[in-house]
């Protein structure tokens, strides 16, 4: 197994270093990731890359899956829909978590702590413009893969570690899941019912996202500075710092005020009136903030209450009378359809949107006239949509153009493709039991219902 | 260290959050972000709270933190001369940033279409709530508009209740961040074909895509996804403390134990807790187990203390917390910045130590610092300075351009 002659990405030509797949497009279509992250934080900011071209090969284990694939047999409460709500024989490449996170990636089943599989691991590792992990605690370094071992093979790397709140210091070896981040971060103490004395959690884990696309930006970044210094970087992300960046005003409002922030429901500091607001249907509501004197007209034109624009005329008369006002818009909600009321309130300059549900989301005419919700085939879990690009570029657009990796799918892609194995390599790397496509779980009751059968 | 982005040259006509934020990003990183402003400047100025607590253009909490590092030019687009000078301005940069209404830029002549040939390697980016185009396209939007119909509203709160926005501004701050990454995509590109872009970021798409598995409850299950609270897991979730309020986050069955033995409760080791499936069942008995210690223990305490024993924990932190805690004081988070009126303060910095530093944290300008110096560097020298100033160009008229609404 000698390494594959692979010229460096000098960043200078575009031109990619290994063979790309049909419809792999986008600015970043030389750059080769390797991933070793899961759950959502560390593959959300390889979804951002891989969507814009970048050759994402993700590693993992056949003992432990990646939580979001779900454990190899389904559990009574699954974590996230299996496709068309089925399981099959293989539940775990049919999670919708999963596959909607893992799209346009390139994935390994490999022990990289078998002797076999950490050379091959090597190998990848000497030729990736990009190594992430998203293990907590310095796991990954424990494994033998801390950034001096990759930079030994790589000088020029950037390697990127992203774990709770960062590593060094008293909390390095803290563990922390996303729905822990946002309130370390910030986020949950202005989030709650108006009158309500409890703060409230988000509808997502939203430490992950906030994790993922701030290492998505340091990534490119650091790739910039590679280009003009030819210096490589060890990106050590917090992810409890990303959260507060996304609150940032608040440590200053904090320091100027020495109040510490609180929650208004879906009120405004800097307008009103500012709600959620029932209407037609079960769980129907609209949503609007009125941010101007205009906004305000419109509003109670809208809802035929022009008298409500000189009763309340100025935002502080507004603020004062907010619950009067929320009663008057109810009013005239609460017998119209969502979309109607919406559609009415913005015909009169108001910013009122619908509280969309998730088949309300995947079927918004305006995100399907936007191609936000391409179909693409899953090779266990058929075709469906999936949420698309965050971005859109007018010369170089990314695009979902290859659904997630089932379990091991592209072991030989990945092995002959981009190391340059030959077939008798890669039949060694499966006989030393490096290479798997089946979950361990299930290879050991296969193996013992196996031996059952043979005694009996 | 020279930062990463030296020597880039950003125009930021972008107003409020989701831009701001994003060029913000720029500045840290070493770029040359020259913000445009209206006359009487970017309306985020007149939001509050202010560090006296009067109305101050800049003073404004958003203000400073979303302009640190950047340099302000005031321009009247209204009039010739201030368009002739963007032009100038455009010409100049690499990046371009707005955060205008789809069209309007190209009403005053430099929509990306009106721009590119005289400047093709420019990389222009336009955050919107809705995109450049599709039905939405043109709706007013504010925060809670399209966080509404990104679906991320529906999910949050109470089943009983209506749908929760979440606080602050994470929808506008999640597109300047994905808008940041966009714009790196595209120098990256930039770098080997020499050719700028269009980049078109709708506030509404970055945040459908952070709807981790609910839209998936719809594709594969053909379902609504409910909103479910402070969630239906027990031990996993917000609860009340001494002092605020703790997450408490018990984790896999097999850290079970450590939750009994965190808040000194055999009780809670009990074989029936331990049965997979029987804690939902029996949660409203273990919180009653739990709450005696968790409400006179306070949260530091708690998180420090759970985090010993490998429990996930967090807690609902506030900014007075934050600069009591030791790891983001041993990290060095937060970064003194001197402004000439509001005078000294810790700002966030960034999320990540780089092994070569690259983030450097500077104030916000003030509103019109830097138009003679820009100019100047344009070539217009002190005569030339006058004519456009004599013109209207600069937006000097006093408190001229904001009406929209009064500030807080």
């Amino acid at each position: 197994m000698s390494p594959t002659p692979m010229p460096r990405n000098d960043g200078a030509t575009g031109t990619p270093r290994v063979p790309l797949r049909e419809g792999q497009q986008g600015p970043l279509k030389d750059l080769l990731v390797l991933d070793c992250s899961m759950v959502w934080a560390g593959p959300y900011c390889t979804k951002l890359l891989a969507d814009m071209g970048a050759t994402v090969i993700k590693i993992e284990a056949n003992r432990q899956l990646d939580s979001i694939r779900g454990p190899a047999i389904p559990p009574t409460i699954p974590l996230s829909h299996y496709a068309n709500d089925d399981p099959g024989e293989d539940p775990w490449n049919r999670s919708g978590y999963f596959n909607k996170t893992n799209r346009n990636k390139l994935g390994m089943c490999m022990n990289i702590l078998m002797p076999e599989g950490r050379e091959v691991f090597m190998e990848l590792a000497a030729i990736a413009d990009v190594v992430i992990e998203n293990f907590g605690g310095g796991v990954f370094e424990r494994m033998g893969y801390g950034y001096d071992v990759i930079k030994s093979v790589n000088e020029d790397v950037v390697f990127v570690s992203m774990p709770p709140s960062g590593n060094g210091g008293p909390e390095a070896k803290y563990v922390g899941y996303g729905v822990a981040i946002e309130q370390l971060g910030g986020i949950v103490a202005r989030t709650g019912y108006l009158r309500d004395g409890m703060p409230m959690k988000s509808g997502i884990n939203y430490g992950d996202p906030i994790a993922g696309i701030h290492t998505a930006g340091y990534i490119m970044t650091a790739l910039l500075h590679r280009r003009k210094t030819g210096r490589g970087q060890y990106i050590d992300l917090s992810q409890r710092e990303a959260a507060i960046n996304w609150t940032g005003e608040a440590v200053l409002e904090y320091q100027m005020t020495g109040e510490d922030p609180t929650w208004i429901g879906n009120r405004d500091a800097h307008m009103a009136p500012s709600g959620a607001y029932r209407c037609l249907g079960d769980d129907e509501w609209v949503a609007l903030a009125v941010g101007s004197d205009a906004e305000w007209n419109g509003l109670c034109t809208a809802i035929g209450r022009p008298e409500l624009r000189s009763l309340y005329p100025t935002l502080d008369s507004r603020m004062q009378n907010h619950d009067a006002i929320d009663e008057a818009i109810t009013e005239w909600t609460s017998t119209r359809a969502s979309d109607e009321a919406m559609s009415t309130l913005q015909g009169h300059g108001v910013a009122a949107g619908v509280s969309a549900n998730s088949r309300r989301v995947v079927e918004d005419p305006h995100l399907t006239e936007r191609g936000f919700y391409p179909e693409v085939d899953h090779i266990s879990a058929g075709r469906h949509r999936l949420a698309g690009v965050a971005w859109n570029m007018d010369r170089t657009p990314g695009a979902v153009y290859a659904a997630a990796p089932a379990l091991g799918q592209y072991n030989d892609f990945v092995l002959k493709e981009i190391l340059g194995k030959s077939e008798d390599d890669v039949q060694a790397l499966r006989d030393a039991g490096v290479l798997e496509t089946t979950p361990e779980l299930i290879l050991q009751m296969r193996a013992a219902a196996e031996a059952k059968t043979s005694g009996d | 260290m020279e930062g990463p982005l030296d020597g880039v040259r950003v125009l930021d006509l972008s107003e409020y959050i989701a831009g701001p934020y994003c060029t913000r990003v720029l500045a840290g990183f070493g770029a040359d972000v020259i913000k445009v402003e209206r006359p009487g400047g970017d309306p985020i100025r007149r939001w509050g709270p202010f560090k006296d607590g009067t109305v101050n253009v800049e003073t404004g909490a958003l203000h400073l933190y979303l302009n640190q590092g950047k340099r302000s030019v005031t321009l009247d687009l209204e009039t010739e001369d201030g368009r002739a000078v963007l032009a100038e301005l455009v010409a100049a940069a690499d990046i371009l940033v707005e955060s205008g209404r789809p069209g309007s830029l190209h009403d005053a002549g430099f929509g990306y279409e009106d721009v590119r040939e005289a400047n093709p390697s420019l990389v222009y980016a336009s955050i919107t709530p809705f995109g450049q185009d599709g039905p939405y396209s043109q709706f007013n939007a504010w925060e809670i508009t399209f966080y509404a119909l990104s679906g991320q509203m529906h999910i949050t709160g109470e089943p009983d209740k209506e749908p929760l926005k979440n606080g602050g501004y994470v929808g506008q701050y999640g597109a300047g961040q994905n808008a940041y990454v966009a714009i790196m995509a595209a120098m990256w590109e930039r770098g080997f074909s020499d050719q700028g872009q269009h980049i078109d970021v709708s506030m509404h798409e970055c945040l459908t895509s952070l709807l981790e598995m609910t839209d998936m409850t719809y594709i594969y299950g053909n379902q609504v996804h409910q909103r479910t609270g402070n969630g239906a897991r027990a031990a996993w979730g917000i609860y009340p403390c001494a002092d605020g309020f703790v997450g408490v986050v018990s984790g896999p069955l097999r850290r079970w134990q450590n939750i009994s033995t965190l808040m000194e409760n055999p009780i809670l080791a009990e074989d029936r807790f331990m049965q997979t499936g029987a804690q939902s069942e029996l949660r409203d008995e273990i919180d009653a187990h739990m709450l005696p210690w968790l409400i006179t223990h306070e949260k530091e305490e708690i998180y420090q203390k759970a985090q010993a024993l490998g429990l996930p924990f967090g807690y609902v932190s506030t900014p007075a917390d934050y600069f009591k805690n030791e790891q983001l004081q041993y990290r060095g988070f937060f970064h003194e910045v001197d402004h000439p009126v509001a005078g000294t303060m810790k700002y966030p910095s960034m999320a990540a130590h780089f092994t070569d530093g690259l983030w450097e944290s500077k104030r916000a300008p003030l509103l019109g610092e830097h138009t003679d110096e820009v100019l100047e560097s344009l070539g217009h020298d002190a005569q030339s300075r006058a004519n456009l100033s004599a013109a209207g160009a600069l937006g000097a008229h006093p408190n001229g351009g904001v009406t929209n609404g009064a500030a807080r």
